[in-house]
This record gives C-alpha cells, structure tokens and sequence, in this order.
C-alpha cells in the first residue's frame, strides 16, 4: 500500500512523544509482599556543644546534617545555660528530614564562657547503623555583636 | 505528493503503434471467445478498483495530518509536562549575597546576627529606624526580631525533599 511520507512522519512524531511521555511519567513500582515495609526505627539524641573561649557566647547559628545513616530531625530544645535555656529558633519544615539551621541569641547579662551546650537534637534512626551528624557553625557572637572565632561539636547521648 | 508526479498522472497513455498492438492481442488471444459483454463487465469492475485505488490517497492524507496534529499536541503536552521540573537554580544555602529586608546589618546575608542586632536595638535607649519594620505592621518590635531569626534559619527548599 501508499502511504505519503507526511503520514509516516507524523506516525513516528507521535509514536515518540508518546513513548517520551510514559518515560517521564512517575513509575510506581510493584512491592514484593515479602518485603518488609520499614527497617525498625529507635529514637536518640545528640548535644551540641559551642565554645567561645573565653569570650561569653551570646548568639550562635549552626547547620545540622545527617552524614551517614537514615536520621530523621524529630525536636530541638535549648541548651544547659540560662541564657540559651529556651528552645532556639529553627525551621519547623526540616524536621523529619535529615539537615537542619539552629540559631539563638541573648541579651542576658550573664552568658556562658566556654565550652557549653546549647540544644539538643532528637533524632529518629532507622536501623541499626548508627548515625553520623555534622555540625558546622555558621556564626557566633559576643554581647557586642561581634563575631567571635569558636568551635562547635556534636555528641551522641548516651542511651539510657 | 509531488505536483510534477501529479501532472504526470493526468497525462494520457502513450498509444502503442498499431502493428505492436496487433502482435500483442494475437499473441495474448484467448482460446476461448469471450463475449463483448462480459469483457465490459470486467472493465467496468476494473475502473470501479482503480477509481477506490485512487481515492485512498486522500484519506491517507487526511491520517496523516491529522496524526501530525495529533503529534503537535502530545509534543506541546510533554514540553509542558517537562519544562515545569527542570531543576531550579537553588541557592546553595541561606547565606547567599542577596537583597533582603530581614539583612539588617547589610552584610549581604541573613543570620542569627540580623536578629541579634535588631533585639539589642530594641532593648537601647534609641527608637529604631522604621527600616526594621520587616512585618510591616507599622511598628517595630519583637515579630520582627522572629521575622529575622526564622529567616535566618530558613532551610532550602532541598533539605526538605525526601531522600
């Protein structure tokens, strides 16, 4: 049979658009039932620790991330010292996800010097790997305002 | 098809010189004499095929433009589909150079400083310039120091994505 050469041509633009279409569209696929649905999953915490020297610490702006591990960010409270007791502030969208931006700030009189904690992460670990968290500071602060050289530092808790 | 193809196709057939004719029905005669009518049958039968033959064309046209239409769409419906998850320009953190309002201290990016510099401002003896009303609520005060520091601690839109 005669075909014209536009038909074909259009036949074969068709054929690979469509084909290009079901490439792009999101593939779901098929779920083993004997597959188990999540690896079992334990709750921790880990300390972060800033320390200014001995310059007194009033502001602090660190990141989080989960290096190693399926962590998940799941609460942040405030540190040991009074002036960094209340929960700091932090996106509530990075939690359940693995990285995160912690900062706090005061303009209490008195501030910590040293070597102290400022918030505690808790953490949901699937498996039994266990996790490694990165801190890297962003930024720390006197009671003038002005950036001090400091160091940051994360630590597992001990599990009770 | 070709215009010229199509010329060639209304052009009449060549007539076969008469002796090659006459040498060709002797050569081809049938055994067996066939009547007029039934050989008109036959023709007519004949140009019935050829005039269908003829008319497919058109129709193979007609699917052809509108597969090529039909083309077009799929092809702009996929363009569409696609282009709207090309990956964004992300910023590779907060603390890119960018024009803000909650960038207090205009250092090019906004962090916990920001929010610092505007709580101690408020706890000073001076009023605070207006320019740090980033809530816009006509008054400077302690949502916009919570306006600065959740900006400050804005996480891209990256880090929430599923891994």
């Amino acid at each position: 049979m005669k075909r014209s050469p536009q038909a074909l041509v259009a036949c074969l633009l068709l054929v690979l658009a469509l084909r290009a279409l079901l490439e792009t569209a999101p593939h779901v696929a098929a779920q083993d039932p004997g597959t188990p649905v999540a690896a079992a999953a334990r709750f921790g915490a880990v300390n972060v620790f800033v320390d200014a020297g001995t310059q007194p610490l009033a502001a602090y702006q660190f990141e989080l991330a989960a290096e190693r591990g399926r962590v998940q960010i799941v609460g942040v409270e405030g540190g040991e010292h009074a002036a960094f007791h209340e929960a700091p502030y932090y996106d509530p969208r990075a939690l359940q996800h693995g990285r995160i931006l912690i900062a706090a700030f005061s303009t209490a009189a008195e501030l910590p010097r040293g070597k102290t904690r400022v918030a505690r992460v808790h953490l949901r670990i699937e498996g039994d790997a266990r996790p490694e968290l990165v801190v890297k500071l962003r930024v720390a602060a006197t009671a003038d305002g002005k950036e001090v050289t400091a160091t940051a530092q994360v630590v597992e808790e001990e599990r009770k | 098809m070709n215009p010229a193809d199509e010329d060639v196709d209304r052009m009449p057939e060549p007539a076969l010189p008469k002796a090659l004719g006459d040498e060709l029905r002797r050569l081809y005669a049938s055994p067996i004499p066939v009547p007029r009518a039934v050989d008109e049958r036959v023709l007519a039968e004949a140009r019935r095929r050829l005039a269908r033959a003829e008319a497919r064309p058109r129709l193979v046209r007609w699917v052809g433009r509108v597969s090529a239409t039909v083309a077009a769409a799929a092809a702009v419906l996929l363009a569409l589909r696609i282009l709207p998850q090309q990956p964004q320009a992300l910023p590779p953190g907060p603390q890119i150079a960018r024009v803000r309002a909650e960038d207090l201290d205009g250092n090019g990016r906004v962090d916990i400083l920001d929010a610092f510099l505007l709580a101690r401002r408020l706890r000073g003896p001076e009023p605070c310039d207006r320019s740090f009303d980033v809530t816009g609520d006509g008054v400077v005060d302690g949502k916009d120091v919570d306006r600065v520091a959740g900006a400050a601690v804005e996480v891209p839109a990256d880090w929430t994505r599923d891994r």
